[in-house]
């Protein structure tokens, strides 16, 4: 953190957490070729299966050239069967959306294997600072990917939530600012409940943005989560790698040797100032 | 000024720091938003909070009502005081 110029001054709150952020050399699309590949090998999914792909990402390159560098990437890594969808305008919170899109398009039949890929270049994507909501969060440059398909393999999507709230979107008054995204988190929970039955104690984990730890915990704890299942490692260890966070934090979390039977419930939550996503997942027996 | 809202009032001074004037009394009435506290350090207060009074207490309690009195009486409903 101490070259970021926001904080040559004055250093982050300690109770922030933040340490190290990540910066890519290349481009996005160097982030997105890895997690597409790593995700289908986890998936034991042939390339070829795929017939949908959902990105999530606004750092594609503009016009003719993303469509050029989509077909590239798909084509090399065997995905020729892959439709290529964007979507974006949700922020961080647009890949965990983008997971309950594919897990729908699945199960009305409107697709059978759908790739998700999460990928952003800060510099790109919110260019001028790194240190973004307020100080809230640091961002850093990553990726992520999952595959959803109609197998039961690996993490059954129980349901999903949405929330935005356009009161949030610019500058306005600090007070009414932290109310409306007090609300908005708790609207966000409540219609997750709603649509899955399940509540805050049936969650071993929440698998968030990394925001900045005591933010999120401020943020969660109305919304009736306590610290333990707030699942904060990498905050520290990769700060805000802003839409593919809660990928990465399911994917760290489980090679760091917590199991999917000891957490067999987890929630992703995406974040950003005013759009958030939440979706719970199911660990299928093996 | 009871003694929960004095030594709330001087953890505002430390949380707001530079923002404030140092000669700047805080009263019952004052707005820790109105003070020129952002929501960031609106989260802050409360972990002070949280420490200092040893108490669970929430982010609504302070956005519900932000002024001093109020933040005082969220305190002390919450069974926090001063230890002596």
């Amino acid at each position: 953190m101490a070259d970021l110029p926001e904080y040559a001054a004055e250093p982050p709150r300690r109770a922030c957490a933040f340490d190290e952020y990540r910066l890519a050399r290349g481009s996005v699309l160097d982030l997105l070729r890895p997690a597409l590949r790593d995700a289908l090998a986890a998936a034991r999914t042939p390339p070829a299966a795929v017939d949908t792909v959902l990105f999530a990402t606004e750092s594609l390159p503009g016009g003719d050239a993303s469509q050029t560098a989509v077909a590239a990437l798909l084509d090399e890594l065997g995905m020729r069967n892959a439709y290529p969808l964007a979507l974006g305008l949700a922020d961080c919170s647009t890949a965990t959306a983008a997971l309950a899109v594919a897990a729908a398009l699945v199960t009305s039949g409107a697709a059978r294997t759908v790739a998700v890929a999460s990928g952003d270049l800060v510099r790109t994507a919110e260019p001028g600072s790194r240190v973004l909501l307020g100080g809230a969060a640091v961002g850093s440059d990553g990726a992520a990917a999952a595959v959803v398909s109609g197998r039961r393999y690996g993490w059954e999507v129980v349901g999903g939530a949405r929330q935005v709230c356009y009161d949030l979107v610019g500058p306005g008054p600090a007070a009414e600012r932290l109310q409306a995204q007090l609300m908005t988190y708790q609207e966000l929970f409540r219609g997750l409940w709603s649509a899955t039955g399940l509540t805050p104690g049936d969650v071993s984990a929440v698998l968030s943005s990394n925001l900045a730890a005591d933010v999120l915990q401020a943020f969660l704890g109305e919304a009736g989560f306590a610290p333990r299942q707030l699942y904060q490692d990498n905050v520290g260890r990769i700060a805000h790698c802003l839409g593919s966070d809660p990928l990465i934090n399911l994917t760290d979390r489980t090679k760091a040797g917590t199991t999917r039977s000891a957490y067999p419930v987890v929630a992703l939550l995406g974040s950003s100032a005013a759009h958030l996503a939440a979706v719970l997942l199911r660990a299928v027996e093996e | 000024m009871s003694p929960v809202e004095e030594r709330i009032a001087a953890i505002w001074r430390e949380i707001l720091g530079p923002d404030l004037a140092p000669e700047a009394a805080i009263g019952v009435e004052d707005d820790f938003f109105a003070l020129g506290g952002t929501s960031l350090q609106a989260m802050a207060l409360v972990q002070r909070l949280r420490e200092e009074f040893g108490i669970p207490l929430g982010l609504s309690a302070v956005v519900a009502d932000a002024t001093l009195g109020g933040v005082g009486a969220a305190v002390t409903s919450g069974g926090g005081a001063v230890r002596s």
